[in-house]
């Protein structure tokens, strides 16, 4: 699956072994965006050992927050599952809100290998 | 539109209520629903903190945004007082062309027909030898602004002032065509013989007894014009074979004349009277150059009656929708008496 980034929503790349998503995410319809990314992770995990994932975003909503926490807690379930889940959460050097949110989403992942990266 | 967002917790909330309703909410279920509540609670936390440095985020892009336009907006008063300033030194319309960006600011010329005009005030120098530096400062200060502004009104490119020496050109950077550029060219000399007339009496009174006279030379020809000089220091000028004959036909010129070429002549005889004046050899030129004096305006009676002339000597303007019966008796009774004048300035 490849999502070309718009002027509101970031671009996305899923295979079976990583999934990127790059860029600015404030959709205007936050289901429509965020339900086909869930439910094909969740497939592609259910049949892999190890999955990657790197997100590298420049501002997101509350909306898409309230998707990243749940798409974090589909990372965290596979990887408390056994399964060997890395991810890097990228931040430009003189981004403090990126690097900040990094940090949040970081307090809610025990079982997964979560990385903040400055860029 | 976030309602797909929270499905799983809308479900867990529904299976709950299902559950108290019919007062069957075992423990385990009782459970589901605390860790459902704790993970909300640790998430509504989260999103206020994030909504927080969002606004707290927005906020300062906001101040800096304010600053940033004050900080523009102190810049641009400062270059638009600078660009004030700099106009003073520059001809409006080399001004316009260069701010408008139709003209580029680098070294290079054109080829272009142009009307040149030079003058100078006669024995200048002779005259300021006997004023104060303050009153020669506010005199020649005086003559020059008089003089730019008739210049300006004309649609002259003012070139240079080279002491109390003027030299101002029609044709570039705006063209009204050759005719009308040689047209406004010898309007604006004759009304600056005017104007020095008018402007002696004001220098009069701050102490320049000796009035000031103007000789002015004009040529119409394909000249140079453009930017000379270096990239750090250009000149806009016009310079060419063309241009020193105009200045020569200025040298040449009589007190209070103003002399012309004989192109000068032949683009603007329909609109002023000549008399033919001694020929001139110029360097450059092989042969010698033919010139003219313009003594003035050529007569004409409009349609609506009135009547202008205007000649070293004589400037006449009748409007007789606008002259009462009394002016009208008096010129009437003048005119024998103007006759005779003339008669008796021809016989002598």
């Amino acid at each position: 699956m490849h999502l070309e980034s718009t002027n509101r929503t970031p671009e996305v790349s899923i295979s079976d072994s990583a999934l990127e998503l790059k860029g600015e995410c404030y959709p205007e319809d936050i289901t429509a965006f965020s339900e086909p990314i869930l439910e094909l992770l969740a497939e592609k995990l259910e049949v892999c050992e190890s999955y990657s994932v790197g997100l590298e975003l420049r501002y997101f909503n509350s909306s898409s927050a309230k998707f990243f926490f749940d798409f974090f807690e589909v990372l965290e379930d596979a990887a408390a599952d056994g399964k060997s889940i890395s991810i890097e959460w990228r931040y430009r050097s003189t981004d403090n809100s990126m690097k900040e949110a990094g940090e949040d989403f970081e307090e809610d992942m025990e079982e997964a290998n979560y990385q903040l990266v400055e860029i | 539109m976030s309602g797909g967002l929270f499905k799983q917790e809308e479900a867990l909330l529904n299976d709950a209520k299902e559950k108290a309703t019919s007062n069957s909410l075992d423990a385990e279920q009782y459970q589901r629903l605390l860790k459902g509540y704790e993970k909300l609670l640790k998430q509504t936390r989260r999103l206020v903190k994030m909504s927080d440095r969002t606004e707290a985020e927005l906020s300062r892009m906001s101040k800096e945004q304010v600053e940033l336009n004050q900080t523009l907006g102190d810049q641009n008063n400062k270059l638009e007082t600078l660009s004030v300033k700099l106009s003073k030194y520059l001809s409006p319309q080399v001004y316009e062309s260069i701010f408008s960006g139709k003209a580029e600011v680098r070294v290079g010329a054109n080829r272009k027909f142009l009307t040149v005009f030079f003058s100078d005030i006669v024995s200048f120098t002779e005259i300021t030898d006997q004023l104060e530096p303050e009153i020669l400062t506010r005199s020649l200060n005086a003559y020059l602004n008089e003089m730019a502004i008739v210049a300006i009104s004309h649609g002259a490119t003012i070139d240079k002032y080279i002491g109390d020496a003027i030299m101002a050109f029609f044709g570039d950077p705006e063209t009204l065509g050759p005719q009308h550029d040689a047209i406004k060219s010898v309007t604006m000399a004759l009304s600056m013989q005017e104007k020095v007339k008018l402007l002696n009496h004001e220098l009069n009174k701050i102490g320049v007894t000796r009035p000031f006279n103007i000789r002015c030379g004009i040529n119409s020809g394909i000249c140079t014009v453009g930017n000379f000089g270096s990239e750090n220091r250009l000149d806009y000028t016009a310079i060419g074979n063309q241009v020193n004959l105009a200045s020569r036909l200025e040298s040449a010129a009589g007190v209070g004349e103003v002399l012309i070429s004989e192109e000068t002549m032949l683009l603007t005889q329909e609109h002023f009277d000549f008399v033919p004046n001694q020929e001139i050899s110029v360097k450059g030129f092989t042969r010698p150059i033919k010139t003219y004096t313009v003594t003035g305006h050529k007569t004409k009676k409009d349609p609506s009656g009135n009547l202008s002339f205007h000649s070293k000597g004589l400037d006449l303007e009748i409007d007789p929708m606008v002259l009462s019966e009394d002016s009208k008796k008096i010129i009437m009774e003048l005119i024998p008496q103007l006759q005779n004048i003339l008669q008796q300035s021809t016989k002598n």
